[in-house]
């Protein structure tokens, strides 16, 4: 039976990690999501929706004597399966989705931040663009601030993808494997994901007409504000993403950027690598040929601006 | 009976004359004189002539003798019969009326008389209805008129024998209560033929300045007064009803957009359906609002039915969570106003903001709006607007739309009404205004004007109701390189004319300018002329320098003539000529040598 719909209508995991999310934010992203699904079942895009949901908070988003409300709204709202995951850790984000691909048994993973808003065409629009076994990932686009990096305005390629929204068949994930959670914690796990997707010589896509709303605010020159933790684990992510994609001209430059002229957050992301270095803690290099990993700057891809 | 208090005479430049016109266009003769035109409370009769003369008969009823007494001098019929709501009144009436055809009834200055007004219009409902819908004209004061209005600013409330504020009214009417009463009594305005002077009997005295045309003052009021509603220059309130269903309204209007249920904001999205593509990333934007305290109108203008169609599809399939939020308003019509002033006026929240079809929101666009009308309540709300250009380009799959560089924040943070003056730095979208403005100050999105519609509602806004800003980059104004837009379709001249007609309509009248403006000119005039001294020293200087360089130019010429001279008269002397061949054997000498440095 199952095997069946597979063929006629894939069956999607859509999954996501929540760590300490307003609930206004919830309530926003799971109606988003539950009409997406909707609309793609309606119009034979997918077949059954499972959500599961992981919480690195803190505490419960989700009172356990509330589960079931919530699961009811949802079976009623487009959803067919909910688990809810509370993992008692912060596990980051490529740690807590590992631990949701644990439950992957669909044929579509639909990977999504919660903070976003899904457009009600969302899911039709990255089906339809699944159209080639070559695709390992298809990613949605971000609005109202789209993401510069540059993608091929013929065929979508693109260096990598932000797993804010990225699509990915069962058969990539089986094949690259789960997240490198072991080196990035927070940042970089979806570039280091998306060049893994390439490794393995699949297609990396962005879809502009399949859209999501990322709650990002501005400043006043209309830079994008950051947190705390951006600035340290941006540092970090870029320093294990140079040595893990065999650029130790670039460690060596990084190190000597950030101990030099780094605010304080920085120089303690440099002297954490150091000591990962030291103990022998890094990820083996790949990609020697650098055949997949780009570094333009402090960016993984070239920007269009 | 003459020099009775009510003892009016008819007149061509009179409230009657106004009954008299509406007499005629709408109350039905027959050919033998025999409809009646039943005037309740007639006093003297003021109109009977009038009616008698439009081929009418007449018939005046009142409870005062004195006035009876002269129409049955003058051949008119009257009866005495006191004006009230029992049943008593209605059947005394019929007696009267005794089967006769009414073409109509008359009800003047006498509802601002009467403590039981409704009930005695429900009566006359009846009445109407029974003979075959006869129409009923009333004319009363108006206590809307400007001159009131300006004196009870001023504190003065002056009540008089007769006039606006006769001493002996005890009902005060404008248009809005007059319409709300007879409504909820079913009577229906069909015309009207108000009475205006620009200067009513409470024009006094004669030298106050709130009242004299031409003071600063004065011609504040006024526009406020102008721009609320038409009737500020109505002494008398001169309208036509027909019987019809009752309307139940509340008596009392206290109508306001902070009704119960009523949203926040009300958010305006036009759209001629040329951009669904950019149109469902506004309304995405939407959805990813923090504060859900918000309504759209999608101001569907001059759309084909599939159109339409296609619009509402994408506001229903929006999330359960806001889908309620979005509602489509089809406008037909010409010109870019129309669809926002619709969207005006069905508008149910409390500040109203202008969206376009392109432009994309920050999930705290609603939010930062609320907190500074939390703030700041009354005021036009401001957040700073980011840019990004963009224009038509192709997806992988589709056409599409492709970005040009980066956002960029090019207005500025703050609001300087003065830079305002001059300019536009404010772009909609960043923008949100007191749904007062647009109901109670008459406020609306000029249809006059091609373009600039919204920096005329900024600026008539601001000077009334002030404004109140965040720093917060709260919405993305995308600019479109290539393609259609206002930018792109309107001609440098509509441009200007514009703009021209934006600062003219300012001008027309005296503006209220918010506290601290005084500092501010004299700040500006005293750079201003600081910068005319310096330019004045300058000017002096260069013209001092101008003056020795015109010197020193005429004493060079001099010189030069001079030498001019000397040469021609050294060439003519004889030492010259006698020294020419040795000239030439060392000019020759030179070339050879420079001739063998170049090989």
């Amino acid at each position: 039976m199952s095997s069946t719909l597979s063929v006629a209508a894939p069956n999607l995991q859509i999954q996501t990690v929540f760590y300490n999310i307003s609930p206004g934010s919830v309530d926003r992203f799971l109606s988003s999501v539950a009409q997406a699904s909707k609309l793609a079942k309606a119009a034979g895009s997918i077949g059954r929706v499972s959500l599961a949901i992981g919480d690195c908070s803190p505490l419960r988003t989700f009172r356990l004597d509330g589960i079931a409300t919530l699961e009811a709204s949802l079976l009623d709202a487009g959803i067919d399966d909910f688990t809810y995951d509370f993992f008692d850790e912060n596990l980051g984000s490529a740690g807590g989705h590992n631990r949701l691909f644990n439950r992957f048994t669909s044929d579509l993973v639909l990977i999504l931040n919660p903070d976003i808003v899904a457009s009600p065409y969302l899911i039709q629009e990255l089906t339809l663009r699944l159209n080639d076994s070559s695709i390992g990932l298809v990613e949605g686009r971000q609005i109202p601030i789209e993401h510069p990096k540059d993608y091929d305005v013929f065929s979508g390629q693109t260096s990598w993808a932000t797993t804010a929204c990225a699509l990915i068949p069962r058969q990539v994930v089986a094949t690259v494997g789960p997240f490198d959670s072991a080196s990035f914690f927070l940042y970089c796990d979806d570039v280091d994901y998306s060049w893994r997707i390439r490794l393995a010589g699949y297609k990396v896509i962005f879809h502009p007409p399949a859209r999501i709303f990322h709650d990002k605010r501005l400043r006043a020159d209309a830079g994008l504000v950051v947190g705390a933790a951006e600035e340290y684990y941006a540092a970090e992510a870029a320093l294990l993403m140079a040595h893990k994609w065999s650029r130790p001209d670039l460690v060596t430059e990084f190190l000597t950027t950030l101990e030099g002229g780094g605010t304080e957050l920085q120089r303690k992301a440099a002297a954490a690598f150091r000591k990962r270095r030291s103990c022998g803690d890094l990820p083996s290099p790949v990609d020697p040929d650098h055949k997949v990993g780009q570094f333009h700057g402090n960016n993984w891809a070239r920007h269009r601006w | 009976m003459m020099g009775h208090r009510y003892q009016f005479t008819y007149g061509e430049q009179t409230a009657y004359a106004q009954v008299a016109a509406l007499v005629e266009s709408s109350f039905e003769r027959t050919p033998d004189q025999a409809s009646l035109i039943v005037d309740l409370g007639c006093g003297f009769g003021a109109v009977a002539e009038a009616c008698r003369q439009l081929g009418f008969s007449y018939v005046g009823l009142d409870a005062d003798p004195a006035g009876l007494k002269d129409l049955h001098d003058r051949s008119f019929e009257a009866h005495q019969l006191s004006i009230s709501a029992d049943a008593e009144f209605g059947e005394k009436l019929e007696a009267i009326i005794d089967g006769r055809p009414v073409a109509g009834m008359l009800l003047l200055d006498v509802i601002e008389h009467l403590t039981d007004a409704p009930q005695v219009l429900s009566v006359l409902h009846h009445l109407a209805i029974k003979h075959n819908s006869a129409p009923l004209i009333l004319c009363l004061p108006n206590v809307t008129h400007f001159d009131l209005g300006a004196k009870l600013l001023q504190g003065r409330w002056d009540q008089t024998p007769v006039g606006v504020l006769d001493d002996t009214h005890v009902g005060f009417y404008g248009d809005g209560l007059l319409t709300r009463m007879t409504r909820s009594q079913g009577w229906h305005e069909v015309d009207a033929a108000d009475f205006r002077l620009d200067e009513s009997d409470q024009h006094f005295p004669e030298d106050n300045v709130a009242l004299l045309t031409g003071t600063p003052l004065s011609s504040v009021l006024r526009g406020i007064r102008k721009a609320a509603g038409p009737d500020g220059d109505t002494v008398q309130l001169v309208r036509v009803y027909l019987p019809g269903p009752r309307i139940e309204a509340p008596v009392v209007d206290r109508a306001s957009s902070a009704e119960q249920g009523a949203p926040f904001l009300t958010v305006l999205t036009r759209t001629q359906g040329h951009r669904l593509d950019t149109l469902q990333e506004t309304l995405l934007c939407l959805a990813g609002q923090s504060c859900g305290d918000f309504e759209v109108l999608v101001l569907a203008h001059n759309v084909t039915p599939e159109t339409a169609q296609r619009l509402a599809y994408l506001c229903s399939s929006m999330s359960a969570a806001v889908s309620g939020k979005f509602r489509v308003l089809p406008v037909t019509g010409p010109g870019r106003c129309r669809p926002l002033n619709a969207g005006v006026r069905a508008a149910r929240g409390r500040y109203i903001a202008v969206l376009d079809d392109d432009d994309l929101v920050m999930g705290n666009w609603v939010e930062e709006f609320r907190n500074l009308a939390e703030q700041n309540p009354g005021r036009v709300l401001r957040a700073v607007v980011a840019e990004q250009e963009i224009s038509r380009g192709n997806w992988p799959d589709r056409p599409g739309y492709i970005l040009h560089g980066g956002l960029t924040t090019p207005y500025p943070v703050d609001f300087d009404l003065f830079d305002h003056f001059v300019q536009n730095l404010s772009p909609p979208c960043g923008l949100a205004f007191p749904t007062s403005c647009f109901r109670d100050l008459g406020i609306c999105f000029d249809a006059q004007l091609p373009v600039l519609e919204d920096w005329d509602v900024l600026l008539q806004s601001v000077l009334l109701c002030g404004i109140t800003r965040t720093p917060a980059v709260t919405a993305v104004y995308r600019r479109w390189k290539v393609g259609p837009s206002s930018t792109s379709t309107h001609t440098r001249t509509e441009w200007d004319g514009a703009h021209q007609a934006v600062v003219a309509k300012l001008d027309r009248r005296a503006s209220v300018l918010p506290a601290g403006t005084i500092t501010r000119v004299r700040e500006m005039q005293q750079q201003l002329n600081e910068a005319r001294t310096t330019s004045s020293a300058r000017s002096t200087e260069l013209a001092t320098a101008q003056a020795q360089i015109a010197t020193l130019q005429g004493q060079v010429s001099e010189l030069s003539t001079a030498l001019n001279r000397l040469h021609v008269e050294y060439r003519e002397s004889t030492s010259w000529k006698v020294t020419t061949p040795l000239r030439r054997l060392s000019e020759a000498a030179r070339s050879t040598v420079h001739g063998a440095r170049r090989r």
